[in-house]
């Protein structure tokens, strides 16, 4: 039996589709339309509104927070001024991701932290002998993101008490919507300007309400996994238990990845005499890096349409994002497997996430992608090329 | 003139069948002889009231190894597991705590007393997989004598060593907890609320006389985790047309493959020759003749009862007097007029599928140990609940069912009275019991079979009614199940062997024993396939 | 300033055992204790005027003769007394059985209860020894690490296990299939009198909070058996001066090599730069560097209250946190002005006085422990040390130091600390909805300790001059023994050789590079043996030349 977020009663006569899926326990619309691709351009030139209620959310006080939370997680808490928010990973003291999520500072004494799984005793189990209590408020808040171009006209708008035209990248503000207060942070998982409203329960169809009613006329659309889905490939964005296995799940040791190995070094944030939960792992890891690292590959897409062509069709790859491990290959042999896959619709590029050994996860690097066609598999060539594939500049500005 | 067979298996419960069924397979002349009119042991259905057919004694399946399941081909002779995905623990204020296969929903369910636990219930499951993984390897071999010199032995011991010491250290070290724990201790490494930790822990002490606080139930646990059905871990499941099906489709197998099944026909004695035995005398002076003669029944039985003293060697004698049975459970089976409401989840659902634990608190299930420690049977016990009909249709006539209600404490042992005197009481006590958590019970019991301890041991022969065949202690596993140098399925007699579930890896419905000794007489009889029992 | 090559944390009797081994290597080493005495639990102390008493350890029998040279002893050894009767459990309207040293006496008093047990005693007595011997082997060598079983450590093993195996294969798989046993199951085997049985079974319940139906009591058995000369029962014997004597011979053999010992001296953290140990801060603010520091008090204490959990790995601090730890002892001391009335008390008083009359008596006793309730028959093992060595009190008076089982340190509900409110509650009852206090429930513990007094040894409440009684809260507070535990974590099969203290850190190091355990809380465990101080004083000198191997 799956639960109801709080804009249930607003996204259920929406979803028009009636395609839910099961995330963390709650009915999340994989599209409202019957298809994904209107859903899709309103995040790249509009706004989309996604419903992302069940992540799950902790509350982090007391005078050791902040030490806490640099504890557990990769970057350095310390360096997040109040105002602002951290994207991070965190990891096992093997140094092999847990989860990733967002750190959100509240003020000096108070964090937030999301999560994609529940971690709340893994918290507290790190927080013993600290003055930091961790709750979790994951039911206690609410949350939407409206991601897009035109998000922050829309914003601007309906907010009160803040100025989210101000608001940098990764900032944090407390406002209003209408009389619902709320936390906006300016963070995402479209790789687009956006945002996250942070609200209670109970204020939850009133801040959709207002959102609705002012983004008519700027092209917002409530929008589902599908469309997350592609947004989040184009932006290079890691989905756990996809891109990588936490380390809690990953029942055998070859599942597990690091940081390094998910293409998140730049989020191990060491420091002299800074101890995090699997620094010291991670530093015997930096200094002898793993065989293992992570690529963004684009398919050429010709290839992929002679493929097809071949047996008198056209390329059927396009569309949805695709989570299903494709093997790589170099030189005859298997060099990695490709963990997350979509046709770009803004690229026109079929591009996808990969793990790869290290020696080919360097950009320039060309390897080959299996494709499937009727039923018969081929290679198609392929090169590995930076993250994100889809950057544009308003995301930052 | 007296018939020759190869092999005699005495007693026809599931071990004794698996065990003929493989060696009739590789050729062998094999007859199984069964005291009962049926065969099963204590793996039997029977319609005790008409239209209903309790399981009567055994009555989930899980331990089944699924090679036996494969090789004997059993499906075909009639096997079908249906499953057993719930588990609902009522409590006696109206709540209570359902977990089935809906991940989210017992997590919520969890969580409503302690979302710490819901996450550590996850970890819980892991660990447990990781353990049943590591041990799952012991429940394929032959247990080396770790006192023997003999190469066998040596490299045995070798191969066992390099097996763990190959785990993940984490791993390693959670197995030898695992080992020696009690298993209220074992899941207070995970969990705070005691209801969840109660109703886990009641795996860990069925079949024992030990309380869930007692150190070495944790393994018991562990043993009732190891079950795989389909590939899947600690799945459990029940048998279509009831337990007894499952003896049915061995015997089919058994039969097919050339055996002669035999009931009404029980053993008084082993025939023994100088050191070796010649075949075995029926209870009726019939006498038959064998090359082996293999005894599924238990350790008592086979070294003490069948055998005579002088046979033996004295240390065998004294170490058998030395293994423990001490039986601690019974059954109270019903036919039921409607299904049962239970107050904590009312009305039809799929909590009537899964199983239903009375383990509310582990002080509930301590104090019911006391009760049994001191001589007398818990005055409120720790319950299973399976609802077979609400399974499988057929085992109860339309809208009724039957009710199969495994009750822990009953020690066979009662400091005052007989069991005879106070069957009726126990099985008053459990549906008193029963009745706090099912309002509608008393109005619905068509019937009622109360099997205590002394039932189970005049009607299956198990000694003081232990349902293992001897307590699952580290004391009696592995290399010292049933006792040190007789672990390997041979016995000091040539020829008379033991393959029930006093011997490695021991009880339940899981046909091990039976296998891995039949590679042992196949082997010592030079039939190929030895290499199974290495 | 100068700075130690070892800073040691309390000078319990393993510290000190630690102390002596490296000050005799030339290691500059320091003591600091935070009581104003050395010893931890194994002092002897006024604690009536002009008295001296065992404040919680009695027994030195498990402590092995042959490490008075290696500690270095000298002339401050203690003197070793060993009393004619092992031990007498009362068994009420003034009957007995005495265990004696002599065997012929001691079948004889066993075959006034049965013929057949007295019979069977001199093969038990020998079973017994045979297997303790065995369990030894395991005892005196480092516990095995199976985390990291390199060649190197495969080959550290073979050692130990060639000791075992020429004691016999056979007995080795033996001791396997006993160590797990109920202590009940064991003495089953062997006797029918349930007095002789209850009796014996006593040496099972120190080190864990279960009665004697639990299985691991067997091994507890053998493990008291250890010291040797067990006569069926357990090592015992007792020191001239108390058993502070041996404390203080400790202290005086690492003072003769040059150790610092400061008593007085409460350490308040053990300082952690990047990783490592760099020294300790005390109470007063001042900081003591050193090459290393070792840890005598017990792992959640080394770990939580002086390291700091956050200096530590959240997976290595929920291992910590699971140690079992669960004092169920209370300790009674009697002020006496005569010996208790018995025939004979001079001699079948003079070592472990039981109320134990038999194994159900025990298991009732342990069963409201399981529940969090002090026992209302209690257990008690009553040792008398003035008839050792009468100049622990003056002329006349007698000291009898009782520990009472089972008082547990987790009391459920759990109580508010501190004495009680005012007059008990009748029959000790608690007012529903009413937190209990600590005071009235160990007032109410007290009472039904007297009754049995009077139940088993009727007379001697006339001659109580005097009483204090320890809890296991007390024991916490006063000795820092975490929740009273004597043994630093129970001694359950869980918690043994590559188990302890915790799994994967069995030799005494820690995640802490150059921080070291050396109390009762490591392998092989509690008791005043002072093996765990030997074994990590060998660790630590490893570890000094091979930095990087554990």
């Amino acid at each position: 039996m799956l639960l109801e977020t709080p804009f249930h009663p607003r996204t259920a006569p929406l979803c028009r589709s009636r395609r839910w899926r099961n995330w963390s326990g709650y009915a999340s619309a994989l599209t409202y339309e019957p298809g994904h691709e209107y859903e899709y351009y309103a995040v790249r030139s509009g706004a989309g509104l996604f419903d992302i209620s069940p992540l799950r959310k902790y509350e982090i006080a007391g005078t050791d927070a902040a030490a806490l939370v640099d504890r557990v997680v990769t970057r350095s808490a310390f360096d997040c001024p109040v105002g602002m928010v951290l994207y991070t990973p965190w990891c096992d003291e093997a140094g092999k991701m847990i989860d990733d999520g967002t750190v959100q500072r509240l003020g000096a004494d108070t964090f937030r932290v999301t999560s994609a799984d529940p971690c709340l005793r893994w918290l507290q189990d790190c927080a013993l002998g600290m003055d930091a209590a961790v709750r979790d408020v994951t039911r206690e808040l609410a949350a939407l993101a409206l991601q897009g171009p035109t998000s922050r006209e829309i914003l601007e708008r309906v907010v009160t008490g803040a100025d989210v035209a101000a608001l940098p990248f990764f900032g944090l503000t407390g406002g209003s919507i209408g009389v619902a207060p709320v936390t906006v942070t300016r963070t995402g998982y479209t790789g687009d300007l956006g945002y996250e409203i942070w609200v209670r329960p109970e204020n939850a169809v009133g801040v959709w309400d207002a959102l609705a009613e002012v983004g008519r006329g700027y092209g917002l659309a409530p929008a589902g996994l599908d469309a997350l889905d592609v947004a989040r490939i184009e932006a290079g964005l890691l989905l756990k238990d996809v891109d990588y296995v936490s380390t809690w799940t990953a029942l055998i040791e070859s599942r597990k990845s690091s940081p390094y190995e998910a293409g998140l070094g730049w989020a191990v944030q060491p420091r002299p005499g800074r101890d995090f939960v699997g620094s010291r792992a991670l530093a015997r890891e930096a200094a002898a890096p793993s065989e293992w690292g992570f690529a963004g590959l684009e398919v050429e897409w010709p290839h992929i349409e002679k493929r097809f062509a071949a047996v008198g069709l056209p390329p059927l790859v396009a569309g949805r994002a695709s989570r299903e491990a494709v093997p790589i290959y170099a030189g005859g042999k298997q060099v990695g497997y490709v963990t997350s896959s979509t046709f770009s619709p803004i690229l026109k590029k079929y591009i996808a996430l990969a793990t790869v050994r290290r020696e080919f996860a360097r950009p320039g690097h060309r390897v080959k992608f299996e494709l499937t066609v009727e039923f018969v598999r081929h290679t198609v060539p392929a090169r590995v090329v930076r993250t994100p594939f889809f950057d544009p500049v308003r995301k930052r500005r | 003139m007296t018939r020759r067979y190869d092999v005699i298996v005495i007693g026809g419960g599931h071990n004794g069948l698996v065990h003929a069924a493989y060696l009739a397979r590789a050729g062998l002349d094999v007859c199984v002889l069964e005291a009962r009119p049926l065969v099963g042991g204590a793996t039997v259905t029977e319609e005790i009231f008409p239209g209903f057919r309790y399981s009567v004694f055994s009555y989930v399946v899980s331990l089944m190894r699924p090679d036996i399941i494969r090789e004997l081909d059993l499906p075909r002779h009639g096997l079908a597991i249906l499953p057993l995905e719930s588990t609902l623990t009522p409590l006696p204020d109206g709540d209570r705590l359902y977990r089935d296969a809906d991940h989210h929903r017992t997590w919520r369910e969890i969580s409503r007393f302690s979302i710490r636990d819901a996450e550590a219930y996850d970890d819980y499951g892991r660990s447990l997989f990781y353990m049943a993984r590591a041990v799952k390897y012991l429940l394929d071999i032959v247990p080396p004598d770790p006192a023997s010199l003999a190469p066998g032995d040596i490299s045995g011991m070798l191969r066992l060593g390099r097996h763990f010491l190959d785990l993940e250290p984490d791993q390693l070290h959670l197995l030898a907890k695992l080992m020696t724990m009690s298993s209220a201790d074992f899941l207070e490494e995970w969990f705070e609320t005691d209801v969840l930790k109660a109703t886990l822990s009641a795996s860990g002490i069925i079949g024992t006389f030990l309380g869930p606080r007692s150190p070495g139930t944790a393994y018991v646990l562990l043993h009732h985790y190891m079950g795989e059905i389909d590939g899947h871990f600690r799945a459990w499941g029940f048998a279509k047309g009831g337990t007894g099906a499952v003896a049915q489709a061995i015997a089919s197998a058994a039969r097919e493959a050339g055996a002669e099944i035999r009931t009404d026909a029980p053993v008084a004695r082993v025939l023994v020759q100088n050191g070796r035995t010649t075949g075995v005398a029926l209870a009726n002076g019939d006498e038959l003749r064998a090359k082996v003669v293999s005894s599924s029944l238990d350790p008592h039985r086979t070294f003490l009862d069948l055998v005579a003293d002088g046979e033996l060697p004295d240390e065998v004698v004294q170490g058998m007097r030395g293994y423990r049975f001490r039986g601690s459970s019974g059954k109270v089976n019903l036919a039921l007029d409607a299904a049962p409401d239970f107050s904590s989840m009312p009305g039809h659902g799929p909590h009537l599928r899964g199983a239903v634990s009375i383990s509310p608190s582990i002080d509930y299930l301590e104090r019911a140990y006391d009760d049994a420690k001191y001589g007398d049977f818990s005055r409120e016990p720790y319950i299973d609940i399976v609802i077979p009909s609400a399974i499988d249709p057929g085992m109860a006539p339309p809208g009724k069912h039957v009710m199969s209600c495994f009750v822990q404490y009953a020690p066979y042992e009662l400091r005052e009275g007989t069991w005879d005197e106070k069957r009726e009481a126990f099985g008053d006590t459990v549906i008193d019991t029963l009745a706090r958590y099912i309002p509608n019970l008393m109005d619905i019991i068509l019937h009622s079979q109360v099997v205590t301890p002394l039932d189970i041991e005049r009607t299956t022969g198990l000694s003081q009614g232990n349902i293992f065949q001897g307590e699952l202690t580290p004391s009696q596993l592995f290399f010292l199940r049933p006792i040190a140098g007789y672990a390997r399925y041979r016995t000091p007699v040539r020829g008379y062997y033991q393959c029930g579930s006093g011997t490695h890896p021991g009880g339940g419905i899981m046909g091990a024993p039976g296998k891995l000794a039949a590679g042992v007489v196949m082997k010592d009889l030079g039939r190929g396939k030895g290499r199974r029992g290495r | 300033m100068k700075k130690y090559d070892a800073v040691l944390v309390g000078a319990g009797h393993n510290a000190l055992a630690t102390a002596c081994v490296l000050a005799r290597r030339g290691w500059k080493v320091l003591v600091l204790e935070r009581r104003g005495v050395v010893g931890g639990a194994a002092a002897t102390e006024e604690v009536f005027p002009g008295c001296r008493v065992n404040v919680a350890a009695q027994d030195a029998g498990l402590f092995r003769r042959d490490f008075v040279d290696e500690f270095g002893f000298g002339a401050s050894a203690p003197g070793w007394v060993h009393p004619p009767a092992v031990a007498t459990s009362l068994l009420g309207g003034g009957d007995g059985l005495t265990l004696w040293r002599d065997p012929a006496a001691t079948q004889g008093e066993i075959a006034r209860h049965s013929r057949a047990d007295a019979n069977r005693f001199p093969e038990w007595a020998d079973y017994l020894d045979a297997m303790a011997r065995i369990l030894r082997v395991g005892l005196d060598h480092p516990a095995p690490a199976l985390h990291d079983f390199t060649r190197r450590e495969r080959l550290r093993l073979l050692r130990p296990l060639a000791q075992a195996a020429r004691l016999g294969r056979r007995r080795v798989v033996e001791l396997l299939r006993v160590l797990p046993l109920p202590a009940r199951d064991l003495l089953d085997d062997w006797f029918a009198g349930d007095a002789l049985k209850g009796m014996l079974a006593t040496t099972a319940l120190p080190g864990a909070s279960h009665g004697p139906g639990a299985m691991g009591g067997a091994f507890r058995m053998l493990y008291h058996a250890t010291g040797g000369q067990a006569h069926g029962f357990r090592s015992t014997s007792f020191l001239e001066g108390g058993i502070g004597a041996l404390s203080e011979a400790l202290a005086a053999a690492a003072r003769a090599r040059g150790a610092e010992i400061r008593t007085g001296t409460e350490v308040e953290r053990i300082l952690v730069e990047d990783g490592a140990a760099t020294g300790v801060l005390l109470a007063g603010r001042e900081e003591i560097p050193a090459h290393c520091v070792v840890s005598g008090a017990d792992p959640r204490r080394t770990f939580f209250d002086l390291v700091g959990a956050p200096q530590l790995g959240p997976e290595f601090n929920r291992k910590v946190a699971s140690i079992q730890m669960r004092g169920t002892t209370a300790i009674l001391h009697l002020l006496l002005d005569d010996l208790p009335p018995l025939d004979d008390a001079e001699q079948r008083l003079a070592g472990h006085t039981l109320v134990a009359p038999s194994l159900d008596y025990l298991e009732r006793a342990s069963d409201a422990a399981k529940y969090g309730r002090c026992s209302p028959r209690p257990h008690l093992d009553i040792v008398i040390p003035t008839l050792h060595d009468p100049t622990l009190a003056p002329p006349g008076r007698h000291i009898a130091s009782i520990q009472i089982r089972y008082a547990p340190y987790h009391l459920r509900p759990a109580p508010v600390r501190g004495p009680h409110a005012g007059p008990s509650p009748p029959g000790g009852d608690i007012a529903p909805g009413a937190t209990p206090r600590a005071g009235d429930i160990f007032d109410e513990f007290l009472a039904r300790t007297w009754d049995t007094l009077d139940e088993f040894l009727p007379g001697t409440r006339d001659r109580i001059l005097d009483h204090r009684l320890i809890t296991p809260l007390d024991l916490e507070s006063e000795f820092g023994l975490t929740c009273g535990d004597e043994y630093h974590g129970q001694m359950g099969l869980d918690q043994l050789a590559f188990m302890r203290p915790v799994a994967g850190w069995a030799r005494h190091r820690t995640p802490v590079e150059r921080l070291f355990l050396c109390g009762a809380g490591t392998h092989p465990g509690g008791g005043v043996t002072c093996m765990p101080g030997r074994l990590a004083a060998r660790e630590i000198l490893r570890a000094r030349r091979h930095p990087a191997r554990s």
